[in-house]
């Protein structure tokens, strides 16, 4: 049977609302807390995830889906018909310029329509993209920079660049330009569709694909409405206008692209460690959430229950008890949890920064994805249900002839007996704390979460062990060109090699002590080694390559004596740096003895493990071919190929490069070593070898300088840490310096993370841990009133009654303290491995300090809270309370 | 001898047109030993009474003497004290502490004072309530004539001046009543104990040495 009872069921569960004003504002400051706790960790974390994935787009160079790139026109006008896009723009190339001063620059001379300029964050900060029919240009502040331009608008300014192959100069006048990204693959100079057309009418080029003459070739990038099947749409697309992107061959082949960073994104978000971390806060706050809620709805429900009783006496089912009682947690729920997301999200952004200040690379955005505010309601919404569900089922299964009876003393009170012992206010404080034990205990549960908390944030970050982060840091300072510090996996190239005036610079300072260079092989020269055939398959399989292509190489490639020829990290290192050098097996110093001795370089991991990660062990004999140059050849045919048929050249003939001018020295390992992280090339892709710096140069004199590594002298390194700021910002700005203090300060500010953000998330879970026993204690007193006005008529002082309610205090502060005490303790074993595996550099500290501090905060709280609520209770006269 | 006396005692509640004179002007002596009853219609300021001569209220004027002390020239925590040592209570709705066993709130009063109770004493009084295998028992395990056993062994525990007595039989039936009367009564009298006990059953009120009337704050 269906009756319309709703609107009565809504009507009284408004009414009774309206009749607790107190027991409201309570329950919803809870569920805003808690609301606020989801919402800030929600904030943060999608905020970082959005960081890694706007940096992927950065270094991607866009954020567009994908594209179709090298089009001819009559292939970008079919293929922008596609119905699939949701947005998509023309993209024209003209030209490159790779010759000084944009030697050390990647720059790209196109026509961009207003969406790809957006897609690839070529929005200018100031003027405007190039008018159509003028000769203006907008570009980035990078290629302004290295053109000696200042950014002014309306500036001419000339620039050499090359459409197809061809040499021209140009002058443009600024219209407008951007802030240059470091992350970003290019630097861009944008012009109009029509300088383009005039500019390959003044070269006297046509676009021809096959032949590598991209200049007005067209790309179409896009955005889908769905970013999960990229690749599969794109090939899609293709095949309904005939096109196929698997072979080059032929004449159908369009190349595509796929935006990897929306993949590598959500491979970060399925990251099991961090969804791990997230959940386990989300459950912390469920947990924190449910302890609070809980106990306000259900003292409430009881408090309550006589007018439950009644309702059952004149017909009210049990159903709709229950939904009277959910009615009422859902209309208070709505508020605390808009009024938490508000709150929260303000809170999430103010500490989204301090988080993503700690990873490199990630631009401070706070995320405002709407996720946010739906996953912290469905999970503050959630907790609240799950706090509702016991008071619902107490309100609905009470008895109307017990509904008179039911208080919180009669509901626990099982007991018949009890031992008559002496009364004192302490006794009597514990059997009042006793009365209700599974409230005691959650009480005190939700005091101590908050401690806890604390107490593993400050154990987390005191365990910080700066001599083991600092392990990797053998030189005080280390100065490079700046690519050789960023993560982004630049190789290191001859034109960024140190330059001398520089080395002499920082000498001149006359504050190191001790110093060294490190010479390494750039990615335009050419230094082979000749490793066995095991090494040489497993290097292919581990990129992937199909056996056919394994079996091709090792029937084509060049062989010593059995070997494979591979690239080969080679290092010269001065003593300085040599002495850095951990010997793991054999003799290092027979490396002076001669100049035949070379040390096999071995890999360590975060913990020290050295890896088994070079084919030569001490002893064998390593061959290196030192060559001035390459040449290009088709391995098939042998034939060599000349510089204008390899520009020429289609992408699908094979076309391999080996050494000529070269010379060939074998020598034997004397000993295998492992370098600390920081001293060598930074990115791994041939086994690596060590020579002395004299050897290497000997052989291969054009070995550029890595990175010059040195000490400073002692008490000087605040002096050399602000001639290195100021050097590298001021006069050399293509130079970067890492060192011992940015490290210690690195550490420093990592620590001071995880104390704000440890410390806020205590505080608030402290708030509310507050909150639940301001709550219990309220109630319990309010409901006690007349028993205390009892115990005042016969006989019991102020002072007394005062006595017993700070006991009874005590007990929660204390009771609380002591199971902070005891689950940390537990919690040491866990807690110990969990620090010590987590971060590399941390040494397991164990603590009690915070619990020990919190001691005077919880007798306050604990002391404080009754006698104020005791003095608000005696403004009635005890005639007054005991009716 | 006097152990009771009150002089021109008013309690008045409210002010204007709402002032109620709750009790307008009373003079009583009570001598040491009396059972006197007090009896009056529901709002006749019977309980008011009461209530300030045991010090749980402070009149709005006039003194009450409790063995020769004026208890309104003390001051709270003093008053309680000397409520404790000097007067017992005895109410309607027994007000026995929950939590504590039927010993315990018996011994209440004497251990707030810091004393040990007089074994044979409170054992004496234990045996004529009857109360001897209930000690160990909380109160509400207990029927309502024995919950109100206990509370008039609570107040005579202290071996107070006075026992003061608000409807002692008010939630019970009329059998039980008798029964709790008549202990209320033996009691006080092997102790002689002096008792105000008020009640608008005029049976039991015929159980008093004396009767006092009250209408509208005065006695008649």
């Amino acid at each position: 049977m269906k009756v319309a009872n709703r609107k009565c069921i809504r009507r009284m569960a408004w009414s009774n609302l309206k009749g607790s004003r107190t027991r409201n504002i309570v329950a919803i400051v809870a569920i805003a807390l808690t609301s606020i706790l989801f919402t800030v960790l929600f904030t943060i974390s999608l905020s970082v995830v959005n960081g890694f994935q706007e940096a992927g787009f950065r270094k991607a160079g866009t954020y567009a889906h994908g594209a179709f790139v090298r089009l001819y026109k009559e292939q970008y006008e079919q293929l922008k018909e596609a119905p699939e896009y949701q947005s998509y723009g023309a993209r024209i190339l003209a030209g490159v310029a790779d010759e000084k001063p944009f030697n050390k620059a990647n720059v790209e001379i196109t026509y961009c329509d207003k969406q790809v300029a957006d897609y690839m964050y070529l929005t200018t900060e100031k003027g405007t993209l190039p008018k159509e029919g003028t000769k203006e240009a907008a570009a980035d502040t990078k290629v302004l920079q290295l053109l000696g331009v200042e950014p002014v608008i309306g500036t001419e300014f000339s620039v050499s660049f090359k459409v197809n192959r061809q040499e021209i100069t140009r002058t443009y006048t600024l219209s407008g330009y951007w802030n240059a990204d470091d992350l970003a693959p290019a630097n861009h100079i944008l012009i109009p569709q029509s300088e383009v057309e005039d500019l390959m009418e003044a070269v006297g080029t046509t676009t021809d694909i096959r032949m590598g003459q991209y200049a007005g070739s067209y790309d179409l990038y896009f955005m889908l409405d769905d970013s999960s099947h990229i690749e599969k749409t794109e090939q899609k697309i293709l095949k309904r206008y005939g096109y196929q992107s698997e072979d080059p061959r032929q004449d159908n082949y369009v190349s595509k692209e796929v935006n990897v960073s929306y993949a590598l994104a959500r491979l970060n978000k399925a990251d099991a460690e961090s969804i791990l971390i997230i959940l386990g806060m989300a459950a912390l706050i469920i947990f924190t959430g449910y302890l609070v809620i809980h106990s306000i709805f259900r003292i409430a429900t009881v408090n309550d229950i006589q007018r439950y009783g009644l309702l059952k006496t004149i017909g009210t089912t049990k159903r709709q008890i229950r939904r009277i009682v959910y009615m009422e947690s859902f209309l208070l729920a709505g508020v605390g949890i808009v009024v938490g997301l508000v709150i929260g999200y303000g809170i999430g952004a103010l500490l989204t920064p301090v988080v993503t200040k700690q990873m490199n690379g990630i631009r401070m955005l706070v995320s405002t994805s709407p996720l946010i505010f739906l996953l912290a309601a469905v999970f503050s919404f959630f907790t609240v249900l799950i706090s509702s569900m016991k008071p619902a089922r107490i309100a609905a299964r009470v008895s109307p002839i017990e509904a008179l009876r039911y208080t919180e003393t009669a509901s626990v009170s099982s007991k018949k007996k009890r031992k008559s012992r002496k009364v004192s206010e302490y006794r009597m404080a514990c059997t009042n704390v006793g009365r209700n034990k599974a409230k005691t205990v959650t009480t005190m549960l939700s005091l101590t979460l908050a401690v806890l908390v604390l107490n593993i944030t400050y154990i987390i970050t005191n365990s910080f062990d700066m001599d083991k982060y600092l392990k990797n840091v053998k030189a005080d300072c280390m100065v490079a060109n700046a690519p050789y510090f960023q993560a982004s996996g630049h190789l290191f190239s001859e034109t960024n090699a140190v330059e001398e005036n520089v080395i002499k610079d920082i000498q001149d300072t006359k504050l190191v002590s001790d110093a060294g260079r490190t010479y390494g092989i750039g990615s335009e020269q050419y230094v082979y080694q000749y490793v066995p055939k095991d090494t040489y398959v497993s290097s292919m399989e581990n990129n992937y390559n199909s056996q056919e292509n394994i079996d091709y190489f090792l029937e084509h490639e060049t062989q010593i004596d059995g070997r494979y020829e591979s690239g080969v990290n080679l290092y010269g290192m001065d003593d300085f740096c040599l002495k850095t050098a951990e010997v793991v097996e054999g003799d290092l110093s027979k490396l002076k003895e001669g100049d035949n001795y070379i040390a096999a370089v071995y890999g360590k991991d975060d913990y020290g493990k050295v890896e088994d990660s070079n084919w030569a062990k001490v002893g064998d004999t390593v061959t290196l071919r030192y060559a001035n140059g390459v040449e290009w050849y088709n391995p098939d045919t042998g034939e060599v190929y000349s510089e204008e048929e390899l520009d020429m050249l289609p992408e699908d003939e094979p076309c391999w490069e080996r050494p000529v001018d070269y010379h060939d020295v074998t020598y034997t390992v004397c000993a295998a070593i492992a370098l600390s992280n920081n001293m060598t090339y930074r990115y791994y892709t041939f086994d690596e070898f060590v020579l002395p710096s004299s050897v290497l140069l000997k052989e291969y004199p054009q070995a550029g300088v890595m990175y010059y590594a040195y000490n400073v002298k002692e008490g000087k390194e605040q002096e050399m840490e602000d001639f290195l700021s100021d050097y590298t910002t001021k006069n050399m700005e293509d130079y970067d310096y890492e060192s011992k203090l940015k490290w210690m300060e690195d550490l420093d500010s990592y620590k001071q993370m995880y104390l704000i953000l440890g410390s806020a998330l205590s505080l608030v879970i402290g708030i509310i841990g507050i909150i639940n026993f301001l709550n219990v204690n309220l109630t319990s007193i309010f409901v006690r009133k007349r028993e205390f006005a009892i115990l005042q008529a016969v006989g019991m002082t102020g002072r007394q009654l005062k006595k017993m309610l700070i006991t009874e205090g005590m007990i929660y502060a204390f009771g609380s303290l002591l199971l902070a005490l005891l689950v940390s303790l537990l919690l040491e074993p866990v807690m110990k491995s969990a620090v010590e595996n987590l971060f590399w550099f941390c040494t397991y500290r164990n603590a009690v300090a915070p619990i020990v501090c919190m001691v005077p905060v919880f007798v306050m709280i604990g002391a404080g809270l009754p006698v104020a609520l005791y003095h608000f209770m005696v403004k009635k006269s005890i005639v007054e309370r005991l009716l | 001898m006097i152990i009771v006396e009150a002089q021109e005692l008013k309690k008045v509640y409210g002010k204007g047109e709402n002032e109620v004179r709750a009790v307008d002007g009373v003079n009583i002596a009570i001598e040491k030993g009396e059972f006197i009853s007090v009896v009056g219609t529901s709002g006749s300021g019977k309980s008011t009474l009461l209530h300030l001569l045991g010090g749980l209220d402070r009149p709005t004027k006039g003194t009450v003497i409790v063995d020769g002390k004026d208890i309104f020239s003390l001051k709270d925590e003093a008053l309680t004290i000397f409520r404790r040592r000097k007067i017992g209570f005895v109410f309607q709705s027994y007000n026995l502490v929950p939590t504590l066993s039927v010993y315990e709130n018996i011994v209440l009063p004497v251990q707030l004072d810091g004393n040990e109770p007089d074994a044979s004493y409170i054992g004496h009084i234990i045996e004529i309530l009857g109360l001897k295998n209930k000690l160990d028992n909380l109160p509400n395990n207990l029927s309502g004539g024995q919950q109100q056993r206990v509370a008039i062994a609570r107040a005579l525990a202290a071996k107070p001046a006075i026992i003061l007595a608000d409807e002692p039989t008010g939630n019970l039936d009329s059998r039980t009543s008798q029964d709790v009367i008549g202990l209320l009564k033996v009691t006080s009298e092997r102790f002689s104990q002096t008792i105000v006990m008020i009640t608008h059953n005029e049976e039991i009120a015929q159980m008093g040495d004396r009767i006092l009337r009250i209408e509208d704050g005065r006695l008649v």
